[in-house]
């Protein structure tokens, strides 16, 4: 037994054995920097304590809860299927009709999963103290690799024939879906409460531009992997330039 | 704290919520069953609530900010914002987890907003006297040594130890997992356990 075995018990947050407690009453820095932490409780002024409890109690209306995890994660998921069904009915599905069945599978299947992963991310973001079920950044990569690759095996054309001509105006319209996709979410999100302001917008920006590259995917006919991954995936990336601008905007204002 | 027992409040879903009041004791049982009341509307639920959670928020801020008056200020902050988010909390979950991230996020914008102020301030004259740290010598002492760790880490520590919180409390609180911060801490107790000399 030795300090460093004391050190690892107590970020493990277990009690202390006896043979641990033997040691720190046997070793006077161990002891002495468990004795650190045994400070009394602070407390705030009396005076500050009642002008809290009197404002909240001037304003206690009852709410009622968020749903459980499980429900919130539904409820984002089924906001981003009837966005992209209704904007996609709405715009055409000329892209959806030119696939056959066994392109439509994959394809949709890929951006459904990651869809569930964006919505089980948001509710991460949007609830504070939840179980962290997902690494963010590991998810997304995943998530990107994954679908970039089934992309390129069920539309294995790079041609760059009228490439920007092309792929602008689908980028311009994929970036404005996923812009309205994110007004539309806002009125779900804002009954949540964010604990990292930057992840969060971050987050539903990626969610937003997915959704952009759903509506795409259902309008769009051109079948080319290059056009898909430039194009169409470019709605994440101006959805979340627009996050980190109102982001600074917001939070980086002087004196704010 | 007095943990005597006492008759458990009882709590059912739904819109009618009733309770047989009950002071109890500050365990997460009771505090949960205190916050839906709250929820509920309800004033004594509330003020207990504020009575209970204070002095741990209290003592986390503290902790960072190392001035009692700074300290009073972001826990009024803090309670603003527990009471406009209060729907957020879900029956059945832990509510110290749920307290500490939101906690976090006042500690961090504070320290956000003064960097920015600070870049654009000029000193003009003598600053105002500050409210001072606690004159307990050992929490000065406390303060001054987890100052020296990294931020992660020294929030590892405080969760941990200083505010009690498990290692899934301090993990949901802090957005991370349970291994991150096992970790942090393990390294904070072996940076701090240099600091007391070897053993005897």
């Amino acid at each position: 037994m030795n300090c460093r075995d004391i050190g690892e018990r107590l970020s493990a947050g277990t009690p202390l054995t006896p043979l641990e407690q033997e040691h720190i009453a046997s070793c006077a820095g161990c002891r002495q920097m468990l004795e650190m932490f045994a400070t009394p409780e602070e407390a705030p002024s009396r005076q500050r304590l009642n002008a809290i409890t009197a404002a909240v109690a001037n304003d206690l209306q009852p709410v009622t809860p968020l749903p459980s995890d499980l429900r919130l994660v539904l409820i984002a998921l089924g906001f981003f299927l009837v966005f992209t069904l209704l904007t996609g009915a709405i715009s055409g599905l000329r892209g959806a009709r030119q696939l056959s069945a066994g392109q439509q599978l994959p394809y949709y299947l890929v951006i459904l999963l990651w869809a569930l992963l964006c919505s089980i991310m948001l509710v991460q973001q949007w609830v504070p103290g939840v179980r962290k079920r997902l690494n963010e950044m590991s998810a997304t990569v995943l998530a990107l690799v994954v679908a970039a690759a089934v992309i390129a095996l069920l539309f294995p054309v790079f041609d760059t024939d009228h490439f920007v001509a092309l792929g602008l105006p689908c980028l311009v319209f994929g970036s404005g879906c996923a812009l309205m996709f994110a007004g539309v979410i806002s009125f779900f999100l804002r009954r949540g409460y964010c604990t990292s302001p930057l992840q969060a917008l971050v987050t539903t920006a990626l969610f937003s531009g997915l959704a952009g590259i759903a509506v795409l995917a259902l309008h769009c006919p051109i079948q080319n992997a290059l056009h898909i991954l430039v194009w169409h995936f470019g709605a994440i990336t101006v959805a979340i330039l627009v996050a980190i601008i109102l982001f600074r905007i917001t939070f980086f204002r002087k004196g704010a | 704290m007095d943990r005597s027992s006492t008759r458990e409040p009882t709590v059912s879903k739904g819109d009618a919520l009733s309770i047989d009041k009950a002071a109890g004791p500050a365990d997460d049982g009771n505090l949960e069953t205190l916050f839906l009341l709250y929820q509920a509307g309800d004033r004594n639920a509330a003020a207990a609530f504020i009575a209970q959670i204070s002095g741990k928020v209290f003592s986390y801020m503290l902790a960072n900010t190392r001035d009692r008056q700074q300290a009073e200020d972001l826990l009024q902050d803090f309670w603003l914002r527990v009471h406009k988010a209060r729907r957020t909390y879900r029956p059945g979950e832990p509510v110290l987890p749920w307290i500490y991230a939101i906690a976090r996020r006042v500690k961090t914008d504070d320290y956000r907003r003064r960097n920015r102020i600070a870049s654009h301030e000029v000193q003009t004259g003598e600053p105002p006297e500050r409210g001072s740290i606690d004159g307990h010598p050992a929490r000065s002492y406390m303060a001054n040594l987890l100052n020296q760790l990294p931020a992660s880490q020294r929030e590892a520590v405080l969760l941990l130890k200083v505010n009690g919180l498990t290692l899934e409390e301090a993990a949901r609180a802090t957005g991370s997992t349970v291994g991150a911060v096992k970790q942090r801490a393990h390294r904070a107790f072996g940076t701090l356990r240099k600091f007391f000399g070897s053993s005897s």
